[in-house]
């Protein structure tokens, strides 16, 4: 196991570096930089310049990813190009209020989206079943920033039950200010949760062990959450493991819409303005911590299914 | 300039237009009146910022959010006074100003105004500091025109001194004293400071400072129990950091805003209607718009073809598709309220007369490609040119690009993009002095901001002049020049002056500049 464990950091430090490596030839293929937008217009060439050179930018993009890997490995990860702040501090104090989002909207998402699977495979081809297959296909088609307008405009405008914007202050308006940005991007996830749980259930319910299980009479709702739910929700544990990506991707937009802070927005403002040492410290923050939660799925996993355990233990 | 409607109640606009434009129940909801009831509770006003916070120093600051906050927090100069139709100034932190002769300004400080820590009282030592600070070419400070003809500050007494000028400066009292390159601060708490800082300023003397930033969250300010130039109504001001405007419309409509400026296409519904117990006012901002054209290019190298473009326009159509009938046509870059503003246009639309003129220049199927940003503005605009030329034979390739590529088009050191620049739409902010509006079609900006590298030895001899010359109308005819011959060269089709439409909520009187400009620090209750 601890050697599977090494095999996948080995693994996810290249993935890392890569992806840095990547965003530096990405940036630097694109027009403009910071500089402008740090001096304002009426900056003259010869400070332009001279800004320039101070960010390194004038140098080749090779020699500036080696200096920036050097400067990872003292744990430096830059200066705001526009502000001059440390690029660590910029990112932490946003990462908390993304890390408050996500977490909302997979609360939004696992807990409705893991019972409605359960119930629609055990109840397959009922009235229940049929509604939430209709259901969990129409909050998927519609894109999230649409369900996010919708929710302002009904509870926070005509109803005023939500506030509409920032994140507030105290656990209580923190709570509070999280839900509508929580229900707009977990929402699509319910359906989709609930349509894979419960095709992975029919699949495993067919399996000869449930068969026997319920020869030597043990009781159906046992069955379903002991025996087959264990088994069924792997291939959900891996979905809610790449999903946690994709909803650093989403949350731009819900704070965006909802005019939160959080690394989503700070990186899109970032990439607007050339702004380099945000980009590259936000993407090697937010890949690291898409690469560790796939490693804690992964290892879920083989906590709970025996047969990969086995297979990582060869 | 101004009117107002009182009622008795993934680009970031593209994804909130997108959405709101997806149903028409969400529509039918957003006629409702809002529920919401906008109030200035606790002695808090909350207010829209453009962007967040990224430099407070005065020699060094980047953004119009910067500018709005160190409004707040440093004692000006000079400042501009509120609710009026035009740009007036008065003394703030100067007791007086008395112009001796054109180049020697006597100056008095207010005695006992305070600065933040141990700083004490400030005085014309502290003046003399910062407004050569910013003049020092070996400071680097991107704002050294605002004191270009400044010779030096002759301290007289502890309150008093004289600004002495190599040459008359029109800009002193439109765009330096009274703006931000017009603000005092300590020596002592700069050098303190290493010599200069960003987003923590060693010290501050306005009427509210600094109680808590967190960044790109909120910025919130305190009253300022030492500042005694004005009473202030509200004892802290909330600003929330909200680039996308429809973001701070719905904010506003729930109730998390007091004050927002809207986004452009919303301001014909709130002028229509605005949400219950809320005023909207309508402005006209100084930034203006207009479509360049490269006349570097080859295509567009004859200025016959220039100038047919230029009759095959109807500014008229450009600005009512773009601006959904909330801004006028324009005839020049210098907005209505400045001295230069400009009347008449020359070259007007005439389709006849473009098609003369292609043939004249044995131009035909011209194809031109029409650069613009992600903006639904832009787009409109954009899309109209392009029918309106089509007419007169020449086909328009509209180009959207993300505002970071956009603005390195035509700049020189960015590559060579600026070689197949053709048509282009921009739009640049101003300060209230037309010498911000000239300054970047002069020679020396050719591939820095002069995009359509027009260059005129007239028009560059006018523009050093002009901010020289002391003569209201002298000037003013100097600037009107500058605006006909940049016409006249057919690099430019002036369209307008952008408007701007601000939402305050029930029970605050909004303290605004004639272009919309808030200033924060005057806003009143009742």
């Amino acid at each position: 196991m601890l050697s599977y464990i090494a095999r996948r950091v080995t693994l996810a430090i290249i993935v890392i570096l890569t992806v840095i490596a990547a965003m530096f030839v990405m940036m630097h293929a694109v027009p403009g930089d910071a500089v402008r937008t740090a001096l304002g217009p009426r900056a003259s060439e010869a400070m332009v310049e001279a800004y320039r050179a101070r960010l390194g930018l004038d140098q080749p993009v090779w020699v500036q990813i080696l200096r920036y890997f050097g400067a990872i490995l003292r744990g430096d990860l830059g200066q705001d190009a526009i502000s001059g702040t440390p690029v660590l501090q910029v990112i932490l104090s946003q990462l908390p209020d993304t890390l408050y989002l996500i977490a909302g909207a997979m609360l939004v998402a696992v807990i409705p989206g893991i019972h409605l699977g359960v119930v629609s495979a055990t109840h397959r081809g009922s009235l229940f079943d049929r509604v939430t297959s209709v259901l969990s296909v129409s909050v998927m088609a519609v894109p999230s920033f649409v369900i996010a307008i919708y929710l302002l405009l009904i509870f926070s405008i005509r109803l005023g039950w939500f506030p509409a914007i920032g994140s507030g202050d105290g656990l209580a308006d923190k709570l509070h200010r999280l839900v509508l940005p929580s229900i707009a991007l977990g929402l699509a996830w319910i359906g989709y949760l609930a349509r894979i749980l419960r095709a992975s259930m029919l699949e495993v319910m067919a399996e000869n062990h449930v068969r026997t299980a319920r020869a030597f009479g043990i009781s159906q709702r046992r069955i379903m959450y002991d025996y087959v739910l264990r088994i069924a929700i792997l291939p959900t544990i891996t979905v809610l493991g790449m999903g946690i990506g994709q909803m650093i991707s989403g949350a731009v937009f819900a704070e965006i819409v909802f005019g939160r802070p959080g690394v989503g927005k700070l990186v899109y403002d970032a990439i607007a303005n050339r702004n380099y040492p945000i980009v590259t410290g936000t993407v090697l923050l937010t890949t690291g911590f898409f690469v560790l939660v796939s490693l804690l799925a992964d290892l879920l996993i083989a906590f709970l299914d025996p047969r990969v355990r086995n297979v990582i233990s060869r | 300039m101004t009117k107002t409607a009182t009622m008795s109640s993934f680009t970031r606009r593209g994804l909130l237009g997108a959405g709101l434009a997806a149903g028409a129940a969400g529509l039918a909801l957003r006629g409702l009146p809002a529920l919401a009831e906008v109030s200035a509770e606790g002695g808090t006003l909350r207010a829209r910022l453009y962007a967040d916070i990224s430099n407070l120093d005065p020699a060094y600051w980047t953004s119009a959010s910067d500018a709005l906050v160190m409004e707040t927090l440093y004692a000006y100069a000079m400042e501009f006074e509120a609710g009026t139709g035009a740009f007036d100034v008065r003394p703030l932190a100067l007791k007086s100003v008395t112009v001796r002769d054109d180049t020697h300004i006597d100056f008095e400080l207010n005695a006992g105004i305070l600065y933040s820590g141990d700083y004490g009282e400030m005085t014309a030592e502290d003046a003399k500091f910062s407004w050569e600070r910013i003049a020092d070419p070996a400071n680097d400070s991107p704002y050294a025109a605002d004191w270009a003809q400044l010779d030096h500050v002759e301290v007289t007494g502890t309150h008093t001194g004289t600004i002495v000028l190599k040459k008359p400066f029109a800009p002193l009292f439109t765009s330096t004293l009274p703006a931000t390159s017009g603000i005092i601060l300590p020596r002592a708490a700069i050098e303190a400071a290493g010599g200069r800082f960003t987003t923590s300023p060693p010290v501050t003397s306005g009427p509210y400072r600094i109680r808590d930033w967190q960044p790109r969250t909120r910025l919130v300010l305190e009253r300022n129990p030492d500042f005694k130039l004005f009473e202030v109504d509200f004892e802290t001001i909330e600003l929330l950091p909200i680039e996308d405007p429809k973001t701070a419309e719905l904010g506003f409509e729930a109730g998390d805003l007091d004050h927002a400026q809207t986004s452009i296409s919303s301001i014909p519904r709130y002028a229509a209607s605005a949400p219950r117990g809320a005023t909207f006012e309508e402005f006209t901002a100084l930034n203006y718009y207009w479509m360049g054209m490269n006349e570097a290019n080859e295509a567009l190298a004859d200025q016959r073809v220039r100038r047919a473009i230029q009759h095959g326009i109807s500014r008229e159509a450009v600005v009512e598709a773009a601006y959904l009938g909330a801004a006028q046509p324009a005839a020049g870059i210098i907005a209505p309220g400045l001295i230069g503003n400009r009347a008449e246009n020359t070259y007007n639309y005439d389709p006849d007369a473009a098609r003369a003129l292609l043939a004249e220049a044995g131009v035909a199927d011209l194809q031109v490609s029409l650069a613009i940003q992600q903006t639904a503005e832009d787009l409109a605009a954009a899309q109209i040119i392009q029918a309106m030329l089509a007419d007169i034979g020449v086909t328009v390739r509209i180009d959207q690009h993300e505002s970071g590529s956009f603005w390195s088009l035509g700049v020189e050191a960015d590559g060579d993009s600026w070689k197949d620049l053709q048509l282009f739409l921009f739009s640049f902010a101003m300060q209230p002095d037309p010498s911000w509006a000239t300054m970047w079609f002069t020679g020396d900006q050719v591939g820095v901001w002069n995009w359509q590298r027009f260059s005129n030895a007239e028009f560059d001899q006018l523009n050093a002049d002009a901010v020289v010359e002391m003569d209201p109308e002298k000037r003013h005819a100097m600037y009107v020049r500058m605006q006909e011959l940049l016409e006249e060269s057919g690099d430019v089709v002036y369209l307008t002056y952008e408007p701007v439409g601000t939402l305050t909520g029930a029970g605050i009187a909004s303290a605004m500049r004639p272009d919309g400009w808030p200033i924060l620090a005057r806003f009143k209750r009742g």
